[in-house]
């Protein structure tokens, strides 16, 4: 018989990997406790209600290319297995642990170095966000220069994009604030509770979710609403399905794989950058065949 | 101006150092720092590890054996070099703190006192100079 087993979206940024610690240990409270670990899902299977302590961490030299059978993390999770840990798995720069000894040292204990990592992945992190919404950007704003005006369908998704941004690298920016005078000031690194970043998320997740949708109610009515209807649905199923592809090729380079990290990378930005344009030509044929 | 990285050690690099005078295999060093710092000091094996690779990388530390994935490292010349002026630089401050910071001095005016518990000189170790 097939245990049930369920599935959520891992939506925490690398700097609340203790917010997300904090989230895995209640769940095991609740009788869920962490098996698989994908960039996009945790997957929970049911257990006896206890405490399970995690470990959530970013490695020295972070890279989300990095391969999981390289040698470095198989020593890296050796030594942590010596001391009690089990690992888990990697949702790319976080790689999570667990262990039900209450008496095992933490992974890390340099809060100075745990800093310095984050930060390091996070601007990973932020050059693999501004390479991929970069390229949809560069892509609307010469719709916007052929048809001479920002306000435009390109023009709305160029607003949300940067806005969406925006918001993301702020959110770094205060985190790494307040982390740079906590460090000063009491030695330790701060740490939002789960729900208060499940708050955010939905904050910064529902705006941008409604105006995705504002084109559509904008021209409710009028003639070009069947266009904009069936581009807006077509522009969010092609980010989903485009989510989920790169998040499939990232998760097939880095488990089943041995490549080098530099191999990974030249993977995934050569194949992803191929198969993203002829989806992107291919969707929009279909929209204007349809259409 | 900049400062070479391992120009004044942390605490962890020197009881990790400390722990290594000894060959040592990597699970023990993290029982073995316990033991030195009187259980102060812990070292987590992610901390460890990295450390142990930069280290390593300096050539102040080396590997001896490797028995299957476990391996065994033993502080080196260069290692001890270092700990030695480490030592010194330590030695320098409790020196030159101690008629200010020694046992029985107080501050004026706030009656502030040395803590008790105290190293040889009425510094405790590891307290901010």
């Amino acid at each position: 018989m097939r245990t049930r087993s369920k599935r959520v979206p891992a939506f925490f940024q690398v700097y609340e990997n203790d917010s997300l610690k904090e989230y895995l240990e209640d769940m095991a409270l609740k009788g869920w406790q962490l098996k698989e670990v994908g960039s996009l899902f945790l997957r929970f299977e049911p257990c006896r209600p206890h405490k399970i302590r995690y470990c959530v961490e970013v490695m020295d030299k972070p890279s989300a290319f990095a391969s999981s059978q390289s040698e470095n993390l198989k020593a890296y999770q050796e030594f942590c297995r010596d001391a009690g840990w089990d690992y888990v798995g990697t949702t790319g720069y976080l790689h999570i642990f667990c262990t039900e000894d209450e008496k095992a040292v933490v992974v890390e204990t340099d809060p100075q170095e745990r800093y310095e990592r984050i930060c390091q992945a996070c601007q990973g992190n932020n050059w693999l966000a501004c390479a991929v919404f970069g390229l949809i950007t560069l892509l609307n704003l010469y719709s916007c220069y052929l048809k001479k005006t920002f306000f435009c369908i390109n023009g709305w998704v160029l607003f949300i994009m940067i806005g969406a941004m925006a918001v993301s690298l702020g959110e770094f920016l205060r985190w790494k604030s307040r982390a740079g005078r906590s460090l000063r000031e009491e030695g330790v690194l701060p740490c939002y509770s789960w729900k208060a970043v499940k708050r955010k998320n939905v904050m910064v997740i529902a705006p941008i979710l409604l105006m995705s949708m504002a084109p559509m109610v904008y021209t409710a009515g009028r003639y070009s609403s069947k266009i904009v209807i069936g581009v807006t649905v077509g522009m969010c199923v092609y980010v989903i399905l485009l989510a989920f592809f790169f998040s499939k090729l990232l998760y097939w380079l880095r488990v089943k794989k041995a490549y080098s990290t530099k191999t990974n990378m030249f993977i995934y930005w050569g194949i992803g950058l191929v198969i993203c344009m002829a989806a992107c030509s291919g969707m929009l044929a279909v929209i204007f065949w349809i259409l | 101006m900049a400062r070479e990285q391992f120009q004044s050690l942390s605490e962890q690099m020197y009881y990790i150092l400390l722990a290594l005078w000894d060959e040592q295999c990597g699970a023990d060093i993290s029982r073995r720092v316990d033991q030195l710092s009187q259980g102060r000091i812990q070292i987590g094996p992610g901390t460890l590890y990295t450390l142990l690779g930069r280290f390593q990388e300096q050539k102040m530390i080396r590997e001896t054996e490797s028995a299957g994935r476990r391996r065994y490292y033993v502080i080196t010349e260069k290692g001890k070099g270092m700990m030695y002026t480490e030592y010194g630089r330590l030695q320098a401050l409790i020196r030159d703190g101690t008629p200010y910071l020694g046992q029985g001095k107080e501050e004026e005016g706030t009656g502030a006192k040395a803590p008790k518990d105290q190293g040889p000189e009425g510094l405790a170790w590891g307290e901010e100079v």
